[in-house]
Formats: C-alpha cells, sequence, structure tokens
C-alpha cells in the first residue's frame, strides 16, 4: 500500500518527572502509609474534592489546608467495561473502570473496579477500596475497589433478558418427613395424609401428600433460577392431576409463556410431574421479574 | 495607522516567583498563585473575567490540551477559552489575542495566561523534537547556536564583542538582584568581567555557560480590559498601541546563519515604527523590555530592534546606557537571561514593559517617567512579537 | 458581533491513513485551492494573518506551525497556532476582524491521527499524572462513563444508537470526499466489537487524516473577494471543570453555554435555525447533546430517534463527526458541510436552508464546547 513513500519512523521517548506538590504529596503518602482517603473542603460552596485540590474552582478560593478524611467506601456512579488493549492501560482487557464517589466527598474519580463478573457490572454499586501493599507515589496506592455486598450480582433475568420458551426446573423426592412438617405447620392433621389405615380404605388406597406440598416446589423455580433472584410472585393459579405418594420425585417446571409490555410482568407455565413422567399438577404463574 | 474598534490596555500582572525548584506545587497549583497575584493588584474577582487565554509547549511538559487539567488553576471553568501556542513568541501572542478579544467588543475584561514547568520535562530535547523529522532532528542541537558569537566577533574584534557581551550579562544580573521575582541572580559586578568571559565553561565557540538563559518554572498572568472599563480598574493603564508579528520560514541556511537574511526583529521593528512614526527608538522609548536567550543576541538583537547599521548598539552597552536608571533601559526585570519560563516568558516582557508605565515594578522600577514602553518576544525558527504599550490613551 | 463573511473554503479528502502525504502537503492542497479561489496574495491588501489549527502531540513536533511557516504564507509575515478545538480558529479570527486588527484572515486546520500509534494514547497525555493517568483514563474511556451515565439515565439502547451510526454512514457515503466510509446495518453495528462498554468499534468516528481551509473577512472586504459570502454571525464557546470533577457527567453545562452565547452573539434562537452541524464523535453523543439542548428529553429520546426526528431537525444531515474528522478539526470539516448545505451544493442538500448552527466539543466527556452561527443572504 504505501508505495513510492517514505515511513520515517519516531518515538517522542523524552523523561517527564511531574510534581504532585505538597497537597498532593500528603493525599498519596496518606494513602500509602495510613490508609485514609482525604479530601479539601470549600468552606465557601462546601465542596469536598478528592482527590484533594488547591483551589475551589468555583469560588478561585484557596483550600488547600482544609484537610479532612472521607470514607473508604462509596458509590459507583457510572462504569465501563475496557474490551480493547492499550499501552497506557493499567490492566489487561477486559478489566472495569468506574467512576467512584466516596461517602463524605462531593466529587467522584476514577478507579479500577475487581472481584465483579465482568458481564455483571452495573451502576450504582457500594464499593471498598482496597490499598496496595507496595508504594507506588501516585493513586494507585489504592489498589483497586471492590465491592462491598456480592450479593447485588446474583439477581435473575430481566424482563428484557426474558425471551418466550425459556424454561427452569427444580426436583426433590417428597418424603414422609415432608408432609408430617407441613401438616405441623398448616395444622392440616386430615387422615389422608397421616393415617395410614384410613388411607387404605380411602380413593387413593394410601397416604399422599398434601397437595401444595408438590407445588411448592415451584418456588425455588421462580424465586431462585427462572426469572431467579429478585423476582415478586403477583398470581399463581394451579390445577390438581394426579395425588403424590410419599416417595415420589417431583419436578415443577415453569417456562416462559407470555411478556405483558405494559406491566413488564411475565407469564409462565407451570408443570410438575412425576418420576413417571406423569403430570401431578399444571398452572400458570404471573411474576414481576428484578429490574437488573 | 489602522482604526481599532475600541481601546485596549494592561490593567494587571501577576508572576510567580521564577525557580528551577517548584516540587512544591503542581502544575494548575503553580499557575494559580500568579492568577491571584493579578486579581489582589485589579482588586478585581474570578468574576469579573470574562474570557481566559492560554498557552504553553505541549511537549515540554507533554500535557495534551493543558488547559483541560489546568481548569482547576486557572478559574476557566464556565468561561470562554482560547489557546494558542507558538513556541517562544507565545506569551507574546496570548497578549496579541487578549488584546483583539477585547477590542473586537467580544469581552471587556480577559486574562492571558502563560506559564512552563520545565522542570517536569526535558527542554532540550523538547526543542530538538521542532526540526523536521526527515530532514533535520539529527542535525539540530537544541538551541545552543554560538554563530551570533563568532560573526560578532568578525565584526567588531575578539575583545570588543566578547567584552560587550559580558557587560551585558553583568548589567542583567544587577537587574535581576533588583527583581525578587527573577529566577537567576547570581550577584555579578563589571569587576568580574575579565573572569567570567574567560573561564565559563564553553558551550559552542565564544558562547559560554554564563552567556545562556535559565531555564524556569513560573506563571505570568496579564490583565487587559476595554477603555471604559481599563480607568476603573488601574489608575494608570498601560494602553496597547499596536503590536507586529512576524515568522520567517525554517530552512537549515538560516538556522545555521551560513546566509544572513534579514531577521525578523528588525523587519517587525521596521514595520511598527513606520506604522506608529517612530524616528527615533532610543529617545522615544522609555524603557525595553526584549527576549534575550543569550547575552550575544542580546547585543546583536538591540541593533536589529533599534535599527542600527554601524556599532551603536555597543555603545549603548559600553557606555551603560542600558542600565536601569541610563539613557535607554532594556530588561529592568533581568530579562529572559534571568528568567525563563518559556511559554510565559515572552508575556512576562509585555507584563514588565506595563509595570513599568503602570509605576509598579518596585525595587526594579525605572526612575524616569515612563511614558512609552517597547516589548518583544522570541521564538520558532527566528520568530517576533513586537510590541508598544504607552501610558497616554492611544489617539488614531 | 459584527458579522464576518467566508468567502471561500476548501478541504482535502478524509481518509483514515493518508500515507502519501505528510501534513504540510495537506495543508498546502487546502491553501492553494483557497488562494485560487479568492486570487488574493500574502500581502496587506491580501491575507494579512493566517490562524492555523493543529497540535504538538498529534503532529509530534513541537512548536509544529515552524514547519507550516512557508505553507501557511508567512515568510516575513504572521501566523498564529489555535492548539484548541478548530473552531477556536474562527472565534479568535472574529475577534482580530472585528477589532479592526486584520480585514482578511486564512483559517487552516490540519491533523494526521494516523500518524500516531494510538489516538486515545494521546488523549491519554490530556489527564492529570497523578491520579487519571495512572488507572489508564483517555478520552475513550471518558466517553464511555459518560455513554454508561446516559444509558442508564435516559429511554435508549442499542438499538436507536445503531440507527444514528447507520443514517450517517448512509449519508457520509455519498461524500466522495469520505473514500473509505462504507455504509453498515443495524445489525452490524450491534455485533462490532465493544472498545470500552457501552461504546463499539462502529459507534466510534473513524480515525481519520485530513485538512481543511477557509478565508474570512470583515464584511467589507467579504463583498468584495467574492459575491456570495457565507457569514458568521455568532461564536462562542465555554469550559467545564475538569473531568471527572463534575460529577453529573450528562449535564452538559459547558455545552448549553457556548450555544447560547453563540445565539445571543448572532442574536437568534436555537428554533430560528434551519440546520444543525454536531459535532458527534461517538453515537451516544447526539443524543446526549440533542437531551441537553432541549430538542428531546432523557424519556422521551429513544422515539425522537426512532420516529426520524433527526431527519426532520435537520439535524447532522451531513451524517456528522461520525463520517469522520480529526479529533481537533471536528468543528470545521461541519461548518464545511453547513456552508455546502447555505449554498445549496451539498449530496444531502434540503431545500433552501438560511441558517446554520456547528458545534464541536473537546476534551474528556465533551469538558470544552464551541459553537458557530452561519447565515446566508437571502
Ligand atoms: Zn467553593
Amino acid at each position: 500500500m504505501y508505495r513510492n513513500s517514505f515511513i520515517v519512523h519516531g518515538k517522542l521517548a523524552l523523561p517527564y518527572q511531574y510534581f504532585a506538590g505538597r497537597l498532593g504529596s500528603k493525599f498519596i503518602k496518606t494513602l500509602e502509609k495510613e490508609h485514609k482517603i482525604i479530601g479539601t473542603r470549600c468552606k465557601k460552596c462546601n465542596t469536598v474534592y478528592v482527590p484533594p485540590r488547591s483551589i475551589c474552582d468555583r469560588c478561585f478560593l484557596d483550600i488547600k489546608d482544609n484537610l479532612e478524611e472521607v470514607s473508604k467506601e462509596g458509590t459507583v456512579l457510572s462504569y465501563t467495561v475496557v474490551n480493547s488493549y492499550e499501552d497506557h492501560y493499567p490492566e489487561r482487557p477486559p478489566f472495569i473502570l468506574g467512576l467512584i464517589k466516596l461517602d463524605k466527598a462531593d466529587t467522584p474519580f476514577v478507579h479500577i473496579i475487581k472481584n465483579v463478573p465482568i458481564n455483571k457490572m452495573k451502576s450504582n454499586i457500594r464499593v471498598r477500596a482496597i490499598f496496595s501493599n507496595t508504594p507506588t507515589d501516585t493513586i494507585l496506592n489504592i489498589s483497586h475497589f471492590e465491592p462491598v455486598d456480592y450479593s447485588v450480582f446474583e439477581v435473575g433475568y430481566t424482563y428484557e433478558e426474558l425471551e418466550i420458551g425459556m424454561s427452569a426446573s427444580f426436583t426433590k423426592t417428597i418424603t414422609e418427613t415432608d408432609v408430617y412438617l407441613f401438616a405441623g405447620i398448616s395444622g392440616d392433621f386430615n387422615p389422608m395424609h397421616v393415617n395410614e389405615e384410613y388411607s387404605k380404605k380411602g380413593i387413593f388406597g394410601k397416604r399422599v401428600a398434601h397437595g401444595v406440598v408438590p407445588q411448592s416446589l415451584i418456588a425455588p423455580v421462580l424465586g431462585t433460577k427462572l426469572p431467579g433472584l429478585g423476582t415478586v410472585a403477583i398470581e399463581i393459579n394451579t390445577r390438581f392431576r394426579r395425588p403424590t405418594y410419599f416417595g415420589d420425585t417431583i419436578t415443577a417446571i415453569a417456562t416462559v409463556k407470555e411478556k405483558i409490555e405494559e406491566k413488564k410482568w411475565v407469564k409462565m407455565a407451570l408443570k410438575f410431574i412425576n418420576q413417571k413422567g406423569e403430570i401431578i399438577a399444571d398452572g400458570e404463574a404471573i411474576v414481576m421479574p428484578p429490574k437488573g | 495607522m489602522r482604526d481599532r474598534k475600541r481601546e485596549v490596555a494592561i490593567v494587571g500582572v501577576g508572576q510567580t516567583k521564577y525557580s528551577s525548584h517548584r516540587e512544591d506545587v503542581n502544575q494548575p497549583e503553580m499557575i494559580s498563585e500568579a492568577i491571584f497575584e493579578a486579581l489582589e493588584q485589579t482588586s478585581l474577582t474570578m468574576d469579573d473575567i470574562d474570557c481566559i487565554v492560554h498557552g504553553n509547549m505541549e511537549l515540554f511538559e507533554m500535557i495534551y490540551q493543558p488547559d483541560l487539567w489546568h481548569t482547576i488553576g486557572t478559574g476557566a471553568s464556565g468561561k470562554e477559552c482560547l489557546r494558542l501556542t507558538t513556541g517562544g513568541t507565545t506569551g507574546a501572542t496570548l497578549v496579541c489575542a487578549a488584546d483583539a478579544l477585547v477590542a473586537s467588543g467580544m469581552h471587556d475584561i480577559v486574562m492571558a495566561i502563560g506559564f512552563e514547568k520545565l522542570q517536569e520535562g526535558h527542554t532540550t530535547g523538547g526543542i530538538t523534537n521542532m526540526a523536521d523529522p526527515l530532514w533535520g532532528r539529527k542535525l539540530q542541537s537544541g538551541a545552543l547556536v554560538g554563530i551570533t558569537a563568532t560573526q560578532m566577533i568578525e565584526e567588531f574584534g575578539e575583545e570588543r564583542a566578547k567584552k560587550a557581551s559580558i557587560d551585558y550579562r553583568i548589567i542583567m544580573d544587577m537587574h535581576a538582584m533588583k527583581n525578587p521575582k527573577a529566577h537567576r541572580r547570581l550577584g555579578l559586578n563589571f569587576d568580574m568581567a575579565e573572569d567570567l568571559m574567560n573561564n565559563s565553561p564553553q558551550l559552542v565557540g565564544e558562547l559560554r555557560m554564563i552567556h545562556m538563559c535559565s531555564q524556569s518554572d513560573g506563571a505570568c498572568v496579564v490583565i487587559l480590559a476595554s477603555e471604559d472599563k481599563a480607568k476603573e480598574i488601574c489608575d494608570r493603564p498601560a494602553w496597547i498601541l499596536d503590536h507586529v508579528t512576524v515568522h520567517r520560514e525554517e530552512h537549515m541556511g538560516t538556522l545555521f546563519g551560513f546566509k544572513k537574511e534579514k531577521l525578523t526583529h528588525r523587519h517587525a521593528a521596521e514595520v511598527l515604527f513606520k506604522r506608529n512614526n517612530i524616528n527615533d527608538p532610543v529617545n522615544e522609548f522609555d524603557v525595553f523590555e526584549m527576549y534575550d536567550p543569550s547575552s550575544w543576541w542580546g547585543v546583536d538583537w538591540l541593533r536589529e530592534f533599534l535599527l542600527f547599521d554601524g556599532d551603536e548598539h555597543l555603545k549603548l552597552v559600553e557606555n551603560r546606557e542600558i542600565l536601569i536608571d541610563g539613557k535607554f533601559p532594556v530588561n529592568p526585570s533581568g530579562g529572559v537571561i534571568a528568567s525563563n519560563p518559556i511559554g510565559a516568558t515572552a508575556m512576562v516582557r509585555f507584563a514588565e514593559a506595563a509595570l513599568q508605565i503602570m509605576g509598579k515594578a518596585g525595587e526594579h522600577q525605572v526612575k524616569k517617567e515612563v511614558n512609552k514602553a517597547l516589548a518583544s518576544g522570541f521564538g520558532g525558527t527566528f520568530w517576533t512579537v513586537l510590541g508598544i504599550l504607552t501610558a497616554d490613551k492611544p489617539e488614531r | 458581533m459584527e458579522k464576518i463573511g467566508i468567502c471561500a473554503f476548501s478541504q482535502t479528502s478524509v481518509e483514515s491513513d493518508k500515507w502519501y502525504q505528510r501534513f504540510q502537503e495537506m495543508a498546502f492542497e487546502v491553501v492553494k485551492d483557497l488562494l485560487e479561489q479568492t486570487s488574493l496574495d500574502f500581502s496587506d491588501s491580501g491575507i494579512e494573518m493566517t490562524i492555523s489549527v493543529s497540535d504538538d502531540v498529534f503532529d509530534a513536533r513541537t512548536i509544529s506551525d515552524n514547519a507550516m511557516t512557508d505553507v501557511l504564507g508567512a515568510h516575513y509575515r504572521c501566523e498564529e497556532k489555535v492548539a484548541q478545538e478548530g473552531l477556536q480558529a474562527i472565534y479568535y479570527a472574529c475577534s482580530v476582524i472585528n477589532s479592526g486588527i486584520a480585514d482578511v484572515v486564512m483559517v487552516v486546520g490540519h491533523c494526521k491521527e494516523s500518524q500516531a500509534k494510538s489516538r486515545n494514547m494521546v488523549t491519554h497525555m490530556a489527564f492529570d499524572p497523578f491520579y487519571a493517568r495512572p488507572v489508564g483514563l483517555d478520552f475513550q474511556i471518558a466517553a464511555a462513563l459518560q455513554a454508561q451515565t446516559f444509558l442508564d439515565r435516559a429511554n435508549i439502547g442499542e438499538d436507536e444508537l445503531a440507527q444514528i451510526v447507520v443514517r450517517a454512514r448512509e449519508r457520509g457515503s455519498k461524500n466522495v470526499l469520505y473514500p473509505n466510509l462504507t455504509p453498515v446495518s443495524v445489525e452490524e453495528v450491534i455485533a462490532s466489537k465493544y472498545l470500552a462498554k457501552p461504546i463499539r468499534e462502529l459507534h466510534a468516528y473513524p480515525v481519520s487524516d485530513g485538512a481543511v481551509g477557509f478565508i474570512l473577512a470583515s464584511e467589507k472586504k467579504a463583498k468584495e473577494i467574492c459575491k456570495d459570502p457565507v457569514w458568521v454571525t455568532g461564536v462562542g464557546c465555554s469550559m467545564d471543570t475538569y473531568f471527572p470533577g463534575n460529577g453529573d457527567l450528562i449535564n452538559l453545562g459547558s455545552l448549553k453555554k457556548a450555544v447560547s452565547r453563540t445565539l445571543d452573539r448572532a442574536n437568534t434562537s436555537l428554533d430560528s435555525i434551519d440546520i444543525y452541524e454536531f459535532s458527534d464523535q461517538y453515537a451516544y453523543q447526539l443524543p446526549l447533546y440533542l437531551t441537553n439542548l432541549g430538542f428531546c428529553n432523557l424519556e422521551d429520546v429513544s422515539s425522537f430517534i426512532k420516529n426520524g426526528g433527526l431527519d426532520e431537525k435537520n439535524i447532522n444531515l451531513s451524517g456528522g463527526m461520525l463520517i469522520g474528522a480529526p479529533l481537533i478539526l471536528g468543528g470545521l470539516f461541519r461548518v464545511v458541510e453547513a456552508i455546502k448545505q447555505l449554498k445549496g451544493i451539498s449530496e444531502n442538500q434540503i431545500q433552501d436552508p438560511k441558517t446554520a448552527i456547528v458545534q464541536s466539543s473537546m476534551g474528556p466527556a465533551a469538558q470544552f464546547n464551541s459553537a458557530v452561527v452561519l447565515s446566508r443572504d437571502n
């Protein structure tokens, strides 16, 4: 492509040494020695600048002596997942940079966020500074930030992420203990559930589980799998089809059936089958998926 | 001469102390020192400033578009801003631009900021990157060009030329000793001339270490105001009568003196003096703040700026007429040899000339009343900005 | 302010790598064309002053305009370099001409982004060395942080961003001076890889080399130089606080101030402008600017884009900066497109526009903004 055309390679590799100034040096040293984060307050507009500034550029006042400590925890106002490589990046992509505003500070700064699943990262999470063990003479005396509470990432599918046909299930064997515990919880000591001799004369010929015991297995499906954590159930309707005997293994299945655009709710088809593949119940539920 | 929409005056000046050691502040912090001084001198607040004009050499500190970061220290947030760079002349260019911004009626009060923090970078390396990567980068070695010394020695004899350049150097230091802002204040006197001119380390031929300008950190701020506002802000503002900018094409022949083409200094003076009916510059100007990167150039360039042909420039030096209390005071501030924060240096010339007119130069105030001052900037490959300031509001 | 006339305009092609030209040659192409169009020379009765636009870091030369003295006609004459977003050269020219210091000014901007290994490496250098450079900040990352905030808070998503890119490329592809530009589909945009999430490769303006220039003159001179000058009736700009000192990344104070100052000087309002050219370096910026300037709000920005609001309001008819322009010349290349519309010679011509506003931004997350208003005689 470069026919008849010289290219002279050059590199601007000049040495530079930048001075952080007394205030900046104090900030950086305090990070290193005391693991504390300090800012400066403008007493006129009350802004607390972190990293500290000598001058409030809104009021144009010298504020360098008004130092105060701010929190090591803060909120991520925005973030990016850096995906392309540049020599000046502190990490190999992909990595997360967040715009972080610490508690008690008014101005945010950008720093590295680690220990977050890349595809789960989002704004407004709470993070905490993790200090570096090796001094750097820069803000990297804070090595990075980490989430304060990891549970925020364990959310289920949002309305947008759910697609019709998506399905999830949970399987459990229903034991005598389950039935007796439920009898205790509900007060339903109907002899068809707890009296074997009585039940022999009934239509099922032996004891059966309470109808809602196998059906309750849909709760872990909707609440922890599909849509998953953060889901609120609005309505559940089921129809009993067959009895569940002690020792039967029941699978509860939920499938996305319809997306209700105006409410951002989802209608799920429910199905309960036993180890023989017989349907013991079916129905549907309306749920509000998590917002992300 | 041309009509202007309205007149403009320098009403305030602020400068940091010039120094090679400013580890105590970062760039915006250093700039703010000069701004606080200018605001205090004028009793203005940042709210009164309509526009900020900013400039320096990007590669000297390797900050891309540094006005963005510097906003922290310049107070530019929310204001109009213009950024210009023209090499060593930058500081003077900023004054010219601020002049235009006010004269046009676009703004009433404009603050021009020139700065450099040379300690943070590598100046000679930075200047070498000025040369063409294809043709010149391996040839040019910084700004250390000793050709002028050789030429002056050829023309005026070794003894006279060397004596003039060292006397010039000593006079600049005597001035710098009166200026607390000056960077290099060595306490030189005329008795040391013989020793200095023979024993100072040689750089290129007779260009010796002692002849050269310093490398300084520092910032200079000049506040310009419209004719309505100037008198309110300053009792005796320094009015901008006129200025001219003259560049010259780069080629190795002129740069290394193989071919002696007319210096832009002379061309600028011819244009400016003709436009403003200046016929006898030595008698018409009360002070000259000249961008003098070395004492050889200082002497030689007096000849160019004052449009001399013979040895009148040497006589001005030999007769000590360029001393602060002489007939034609040159650089009462100590000049560039004493302080050289490159992006600010040319602005300092205009600022110091303005202080002389305002009567606010302090210990280095010229004794006689200063009514008309000349100021020059130098940069690039022999580029010149030359301006005239007056105590009287210009009549056009 | 008193209007000044644009008597001539010229640009080179904008390409991703003009390997066959040095920046001087690129600029010379423009200068030669401007001189031919106007028959002016560099004299006191011709061009009195040249304002160049470039910057030392992209040029990799200290005082890079010293390499341009001859090209810009400044041998024993005046040249000054605006080392800022290019629209500021027009701003400066207005002050020089309105003050009476000069009557005729040439503005020439040039930049070869391809010279740098990476333009992000250049913009990385805009940040302070203590707090921002160590974590790797550059303008692209700052833009990504701003884009994420916008997507979090505004009713807009991938589809709308892709639609903006598709529209820009479709319009830009009609312009022969953008030979590297190809049309893309919504699917291709959404499938293009992330540079810095949420910014995708096709959301970013292409790496660009090019030069652009104008001859500007006082009203009286302009009429002597050409029959139908386009008038600059307003200029304005504003700086915002240093990124990210302003926590709210999507409230663009400097954009609003720059535009309102410009409109004030032009004595007009945003509604009365016929065409709008915004310098959108990334796809999210155009809708972000529009929400800040009141074309739509955070809730209805999606429907504004989807329902053809851009075409209806004559916004970025040229395709905007997404079709390419070196970073510091975004505004000047938009001025060319606005002039072409006003003169009726655009590839995307609409009927009879009389006024235009051009905006540009510089710095992380649009810290600095600049604008000009242009108009033509009836
Ligand atoms: Zn404040």
